[in-house]
């Protein structure tokens, strides 16, 4: 029987572990918290799939098309065609299970419109779709838990790969609360950790997902895509705490951007792009904010703010439809959808590089997978909405299914790899665990400076002498690192290091490519240029350098 | 303005909890959780050493249950409640963790159990989903529970450890009755939440996701409890 380590328990990591004990293999699933903590459950929007249910003439082939254009064909397309090809059996398996999907006047799953798609092909339910499928799936793995199949370990993060040459045998796992280390070797290794928000801090997504995990295996020689392609959602507000989501359900429905131009509202989007209007794909949209409060220069209160606007739509559908975004604004704007316009602004909200797998969800180390958020395939240059709830669950899927093809493996030499590093890492325990009295401050400030680097860095539109300032000043940052010092905890110091490594990946990345495309816009090479950069970039970690690549 | 901020803490399960008092006059239009992060930040500032105050956060906006915390008596989500909302009437905050479980450290419980039981209780589909659009509006409602604990919290029959499990697993067979024939989740329901509930309905009171369960459990009630009562009488 396979013994598969599933890091991760989002939507990723629990259709991974659960086509695994299907197949007969048994899964240990790490998290540091349960999988209702998980960034999964806060999508609200939808999950895409060619259902051709609103009698548009819909096929998996538009879906296809919709997602390599939005893309910019930077995504893999034999990986694509298989995520779209799957979307529907997707959505009728999720049924099965009993997600309560929203249903149209027949009793079927209801379809409704998304950014860069002109087709009705967003299934949805309620106001919460990432909920309501996470709690069908949640209840499914229940069964495998309780016949010991699946056998999770929450409270413990992934700490580092044991690697055997080019295979990778297993991982150290970290207790986040006990400091406790355990090495577990594997005959495979899923990554579903989510995306990397920690290196940017206040994105619109979950704290759990801190970019320790990428950060390690980027050290650790992994190979990572296209890491420069970062998605700013459109329409998010600020809060205190974090940018919090206006989805795009908002615009779907037909909510209504504008700005106050000689006194009068006017609809950018809907002049710049009739047609599409507001539901351009997500990177246009934001370009065009900046622009107009940059270049054009009306931003609400000449600040980086236009007006979303749900006031004309009729109560029922805001209602229904948009419950959560009235919670956000009562909550925290004082603001009332139903009367007044919404103010927003782009914020970071999803990370299309990652991990690079192919389309069987392979990496460049034998015995190691990845899929969901922190791994790239699907989405090139920019994924549209409702295409990741959709690629995470198609990609536990396929990992699981590549996972369970590998070989025999080497028993001995893994545990004897594991038992070497986990020596290795209860020495460096001790060893922070020694220095604990010394001074703090440069990890308070490396941290703060970090968030304010890349987001000025790695902003909607780039420029190159910003971001060689910003390679200069990580480079130190990881020097600095060395003599600051976070003695509360061990995880939390562990993560700095590898955020920063991270976000030299990320720079670099930008850096080489001297082109606009989707979400990588660059002021100072504005065209797209298929001849030399319709290709990924391939980040690599060697002598402690970035390397990049592209192919 | 200057406000008073009481926590109670403990640095791990082994450790005495006691309690610690800030004042605190930083942005008020803040909820618990971030009013918690910038004491931390203040404290690091300072670098005395003093040991930052933990606590679970994911979401921090109201989806994920994650940060349920008591405070000023009431448990909720604190990335959900807001300090100027709190601080009208009285310039005190007082925030201790869930009581009926076990601390880990400071504001962060282990709610392990609550999750536990739901494996006993084989809270499960064994069929595919049965689909009557009559039941999906109750049905996405239950299914909306955050596996907080802050019903657990307030219900006067609730503890670790017994036969009662309360609302939280209640909500989930709820769903699963409706999404099935399967009589199973019924006969759970009668050992494990309608034997041992007084109906204090303090849970409807506190349930951040405002789920009607009230409305849940009448439905279980008539499906399962009468049902079979009904059933039994007409068999004498
Ligand atoms: C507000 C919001 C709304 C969204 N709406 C939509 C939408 O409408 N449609 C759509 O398609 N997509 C949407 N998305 C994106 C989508 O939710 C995510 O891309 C998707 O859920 C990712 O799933 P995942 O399983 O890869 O990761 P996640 O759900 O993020 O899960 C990551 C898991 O890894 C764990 N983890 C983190 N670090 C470690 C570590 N070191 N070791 C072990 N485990 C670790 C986490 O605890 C978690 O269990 C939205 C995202 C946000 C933030
Ligand atoms: S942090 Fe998720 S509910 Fe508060």
């Amino acid at each position: 029987m396979k013994n598969i380590l599933v890091m991760g328990s989002g939507l990723a990591g629990m259709t991974a572990a659960l086509k695994l004990v299907e197949e007969g293999a048994a899964v240990t699933l790490v998290s540091p918290a349960y999988s209702e903590r998980a960034q999964s459950v806060m999508a609200m929007g939808g999950i895409n799939a060619a259902l051709n249910t609103k009698q548009e003439n819909d096929s998996v082939d538009e879906h296809f098309a919709d997602t390599m254009r939005g893309g910019s064909d930077l995504n893999d397309p034999e990986a694509v065609a298989n995520l779209v090809q799957r979307a529907p059996e997707i959505i009728r398996w999720l049924e099965e299970i009993g997600v309560n999907f929203t249903r149209d006047e027949k009793g079927r799953v209801d379809l409704r419109n998304f950014g860069g798609q002109k087709k009705k092909r967003t299934a949805y339910a309620g106001a919460r779709t990432g909920k309501q499928i996470a709690t069908a799936i949640i209840a499914k793995c229940r069964k495998y838990e309780a016949a010991g199949q699946i056998k999770r370990l929450t409270g413990w993060r992934f700490h580092s790969l044991l690697i055997e040459g080019q295979e990778c045998a297993g991982a150290v796992l970290l207790h986040e609360n006990t400091n406790e280390l355990q090495s577990l070797v594997a005959d495979a290794v899923i990554m579903a950790v989510g995306g990397p928000n920690g290196v940017f801090g206040k994105t619109t997504g979950s704290r759990l997902n801190d970019g320790y995990a990428a950060g390690m295996l980027l050290e650790q020689g992994v190979e990572f895509s296209n890491l420069e392609m970062i998605q700013y959602h459109p329409t998010t507000v600020h809060t205190p705490s974090k940018r919090m989501l206006i989805t795009e359900a908002a615009r779907g429905v037909g909510g209504r951007l504008y700005v106050i131009r000689e006194g009068q509202p006017w609809y950018f989007m809907e002049e710049w792009f009739p047609g599409y209007g507001a539901l351009m794909p997500r990177d246009v949209v934001s370009q065009s904010i900046y622009k107009v409060c940059n270049e054009m220069k009306l931003g609400i209160n000449g600040s980086q703010e236009v007006y979303l606007d749900v006031s004309h739509l009729s109560p029922e559908i805001i209602d229904v439809q948009l419950d959560e975004v009235v919670s956000i604004c009562s909550k925290f704007l004082n603001v009332n959808p139903y009367k007044e316009p919404i103010p927003v602004a782009p914020g970071i909200h999803y990370f299309m590089g990652g991990i690079k797998t192919d389309k069987d969800h392979t990496t460049n180390l034998a015995r190691l997978f990845a899929a969901g958020e922190c791994s790239a395939q699907y989405h090139g240059a920019n994924r549209l909405g409702g295409n990741s709830l959709l690629g995470a669950i198609c990609g536990g899927w396929v990992a699981a299914e590549s996972s369970l093809l590998v070989g025999p493996m080497d028993k001995a030499a893994a545990e004897k790899i594991g038992e070497q590093q986990l020596e290795t890492a209860n020495q460096e325990l001790q060893h922070w665990e020694k220095r604990a009295n010394t001074s703090i401050k440069g990890y308070v400030q490396i941290k703060q400076e970090l968030s304010e680097l890349m987001y000025g860095a790695m902003g909607i539109y780039r420029k190159e002498r910003q971001l060689l300032e910003a390679k200069k000043r990580l480079e130190e940052m990881n020097n600095d690192t060395a003599e600051s010092w976070y003695h509360h905890h061990f995880y939390e110091y562990k993560t700095l290091s590898a955020n920063i490594l991270l976000a030299r990946g990320m720079v670099e990345s930008a850096l080489a490519r001297k082109e606009s495309r989707g979400a990588h816009q660059r002021i100072d090479y504005s065209e797209k240029n298929d001849t030399q950069f319709k290709k990924s970039t391939n980040a690599v970690f060697l002598n402690n350098s970035i390397c990049i690549e592209f192919n | 303005m200057s406000i008073r901020i009481n926590i109670k803490r403990q640095e791990n399960g082994a450790k005495e909890a006691y309690w610690q008092s800030f004042e605190y006059s930083g942005e008020l239009h803040v909820s618990i959780g971030t009013l918690i992060n910038n004491l931390n930040s203040e404290m690091l500032e300072k670098d005395e050493g003093e040991r930052p105050i933990r606590f679970d956060c994911s979401c921090e906006q109201g989806l994920c249950g994650a940060c349920a915390m008591v405070v000023n008596e009431k448990p909720v989500l604190s990335c959900q409640l807001f300090c100027d909302d709190l601080v009208q009437e009285n310039n005190e905050i007082t925030i201790h963790p869930l009581s009926k479980f076990p601390v880990i450290s400071d504001l962060a419980v282990d709610r392990s159990q609550m999750f536990e039981v739901m494996k006993d209780m084989k809270l499960w589909l064994e069929e595919p989903a049965k689909v009557r659009t009559a039941n999906l509006t109750l049905q996405y409602e239950v299914s909306q529970c955050l596996m907080c604990g802050s019903c657990l919290e307030v219900c006067p029959n609730y503890s670790l450890g017994e036969l009662f499990t309360g609302m939280s697993s209640a909500m989930s067979m709820t769903n699963l009755t409706l999404l099935s024939e399967d009589k199973a989740y019924k006969k759970q329901y009668t050992q494990r939440v309608y034997d041992g509930c007084s109906k204090s309905l303090a849970c409807q009171e506190v349930c951040p996701m405002d789920i009607p369960i009230v409305e849940a459990i009448s439905k279980m009630n008539r499906v399962s409890v009468w049902g079979m009562w009904n059933m039994f009488t007409k068999l004498r």
